[in-house]
């Protein structure tokens, strides 16, 4: 399989009135099309840190990093922008929506700073929503949704560019047991049936065994890198609604 | 994302926090709403000055003591008073081989509290000639005007306006009582015609009393306050000026204009001279109320500003799935220019409304009282509004742009 991110050496350090922070100290990995990998650590680890700098909305201070190849550490801030509309999507912890507005517009959003055409996005936008399983609430104002079902939509919005990687950073932090279920079944769909590459970022050992390999951060160091030996199948939650 | 899905966005936006929305239009909607209608209102109010002045009489020719640039106000508008123009300058007008003019008086005015019985009203008096009446295209409604032997002979007659009339007498016919002014007694012989305002003085609240009579008797004076001719034809207007001139500078021993002591005015130039005032003092508010519109913008800014503390995480979104920063500049800046050219749209729509309504309320006082609402003062109305909003929206558009995505995404 093709490299989609390769690290070489990544430091990362934070400079704030003089002092200077270290948060990444040499990291080197590489993530293949349609892995589905799990950052876990302990807060303070760095995970997010790299999180940020993989889905470009960080710079790196030293060391490499390929995206399909391209050397991104040189890239200004709009062609950052423009990566992180193309090929990223992100799904959050809080889920980050729009108040007061439609599922169908939050799903949208990320298609308004491309050159695509109105119906293209709403056609592309409501497959989207179908593919989470929301389409009776494409209507219905995000605040008038559950947590499982805002973060639904999180996943559907992260959907929709059609991305190189997904990145979830704590998808499942602010759900009940059930609703995360729900939420890491679509993510193992997304990675198993149609083959999407999905970092995932977590604190939990038990979110993070739905992955297939676990990074393990600590101190701003990559401590192990393996396999999952038996990867939990989120399947037995059921169909979604 | 192109302009109009960004207007149509921020439409929504704005649809959804109405009170709000509202509030921060304000400054705005009053700004525009007073430029438009002092503009209006003051082309209403100058209309109807102008036309009085018109009603008058036209082909008027006036002589004022003091040498004044044609212009500027006169002299005595600032309280100058000038005793070189007689009423012996006149008659030698008129005397003269210059047939066009075909009438003239002479002005002087007082004011007094003028007594009938137990009645009291304070008017003017003026002091005039008996050609008062072909000069000013007036008349009297009973009665009759005095004549030029009355004037000669210093009579104690008066002819009431009608205000006068009305106050003193309360609808019984004046013609024939005597009245007090000045501790003088005056026979009461005509009341004149309705006439309206003249400029900023009411033209019925007075009254008409032969010039010498008013010279002598009541104001103890020689000279006169200034006179008035009329020509037969416009085309005459500017020979008889010169004539006017020329017999003036004989009188007055002067050989060189730019020594003269008196100036001579057509109608059409004591027209363009208000008008250039009134302009003036229309522009003047026009600009003070536009104070108001700063004050809407900061008030704008503020609440933008603040906008984007409460949309920090949302920018940051924006930000995450791809916005560059110009989009989100542009996004900025397009809701505060909607906010304003909404603003400015309901400040025009009320400008106009009110305006419209002072003049209905004008005409049914019996003014002739002009509405004009120009094209201009519209456009400008949107470009001012829609500039306010870049103007003041630029700081806080700039500020959402700088904001880092990871720090606005952990924005709580």
């Amino acid at each position: 399989m093709t490299s989609i991110i390769k690290v070489e050496n990544l430091t990362k350090q934070y400079e704030n009135e003089g002092v200077i922070t270290e948060v990444l100290f040499g990291l080197n990995f590489e993530i293949k099309k349609g892995e589905f990998v799990a950052m876990m650590g302990p807060s303070g680890s760095g995970k997010s840190t790299l999180m940020h700098i993989l889905g470009f909305l960080d710079k790196l201070t030293t060391g490499k990093y390929l995206f399909e190849g391209q050397d991104v550490s040189e890239l200004d801030e709009d062609q950052l922008a423009e990566m992180r509309g193309n090929k990223i999507g992100f799904v959050f912890q809080a889920f980050n929506l729009l108040p007061r507005t439609t599922v169908l517009e939050n799903v949208m959003m990320p298609l308004v700073y491309t050159k695509m055409s109105k119906e293209d996005r709403v056609s592309r936008s409501e497959k989207a929503i179908e593919s989470v399983g929301l389409t009776h609430r494409i209507n219905n104002l995000s605040n008038q949704l559950s947590g499982g079902e805002k973060q639904r939509v999180a996943i559907a919005r992260a959907l929709v560019n059609d991305p190189s990687i997904i990145f979830a950073d704590e998808p499942t932090g602010n759900l009940d047991s059930k609703s995360g279920l729900q939420v890491m079944k679509i993510l193992q769909d997304l990675n198993i049936k149609h083959g999407h590459t999905i970092i995932l970022v977590t604190h939990e050992k038990y979110t993070a065994e739905h992955a297939e390999r676990i990074l393990r951060m600590k101190d701003g160091l990559i401590v192990s890198d393996e396999k999952v030996a038996t990867r939990l199948m989120a399947d037995s939650v059921g169909e979604l609604k | 994302m192109n302009l109009l899905e960004n207007i149509h966005s921020v439409w929504n936006l704005l649809g959804r926090n109405k009170i709000r929305s509202f509030l921060t239009m304000l400054g705005i909607i009053i700004g525009i709403s007073s430029v438009i209608i002092i503009i209006s209102v003051g082309a209403g109010a100058q209309s109807l000055i102008l036309n009085q002045i018109k009603s008058q009489g036209s082909n008027l020719i006036t002589i004022l003591p003091g040498n004044s640039d044609p212009k500027g106000p006169p002299a005595s508008v600032i309280g100058v008073e000038i005793t070189t123009l007689k009423l012996e300058n006149i008659k030698k007008i008129m005397n003269g081989s210059f047939s066009a003019l075909i009438a003239a008086t002479g002005y002087v005015k007082g004011t007094d509290t003028v007594t009938w019985e137990s009645e009291k009203t304070d008017t003017t008096f003026t002091g005039v000639n008996a050609d008062l009446v072909i000069v000013e295209d007036t008349g009297v409604a009973t009665g009759r005007f005095f004549t030029e032997e009355e004037n000669n002979a210093m009579a104690k007659v008066a002819v009431l306006g009608s205000d006068v009339a009305k106050n003193l007498f309360a609808g019984d016919n004046p013609v024939g009582r005597q009245i007090k002014i000045k501790k003088t007694m005056f026979n009461i012989i005509g009341v004149m015609k309705v006439r309206g305002n003249s400029g900023f003085q009411s033209q019925d609240n007075q009254i008409y009393v032969p010039i010498i009579t008013a010279q002598k008797l009541l104001l103890g004076i020689d000279h006169i306050s200034n006179a008035r001719f009329k020509v037969d034809t416009a085309e005459n207007v500017n020979p008889a000026m010169e004539y006017i001139s020329q017999i003036m500078r004989q009188e007055h021993n002067i050989d060189n204009p730019e020594n003269d002591d008196f100036s001579v005015r057509s109608m059409e130039q004591s027209l363009s001279m208000i008008s250039t005032i009134t302009n003036v003092l229309r522009f003047f508010l026009a600009a003070v109320a536009s104070i108001a519109l700063v004050v809407g913008g900061v008030g704008i800014m503020n609440v933008m500003l603040a906008a984007v503390q409460e949309r920090t995480r949302e920018i940051g979104l924006r930000k995450a799935v791809g916005a560059k920063n110009k989009y989100i500049i542009s996004q900025f800046l397009v809701e505060t220019s909607m906010i304003t050219f909404i603003g400015g749209v309901i400040g025009i729509i009320m400008g106009i409304l009110v305006s419209f309504l002072v003049s209905v309320i004008a005409k049914k006082l019996g003014y002739s009282w002009d509405f004009v609402v120009s094209i201009w003062s519209i456009v400008m109305a949107c470009v001012v509004s829609i500039g306010i909003g870049l103007i003041f929206g630029i700081v806080p558009a700039k500020r959402a742009s700088k904001l880092d995505p990871i720090e606005a995404l952990r924005y709580e």
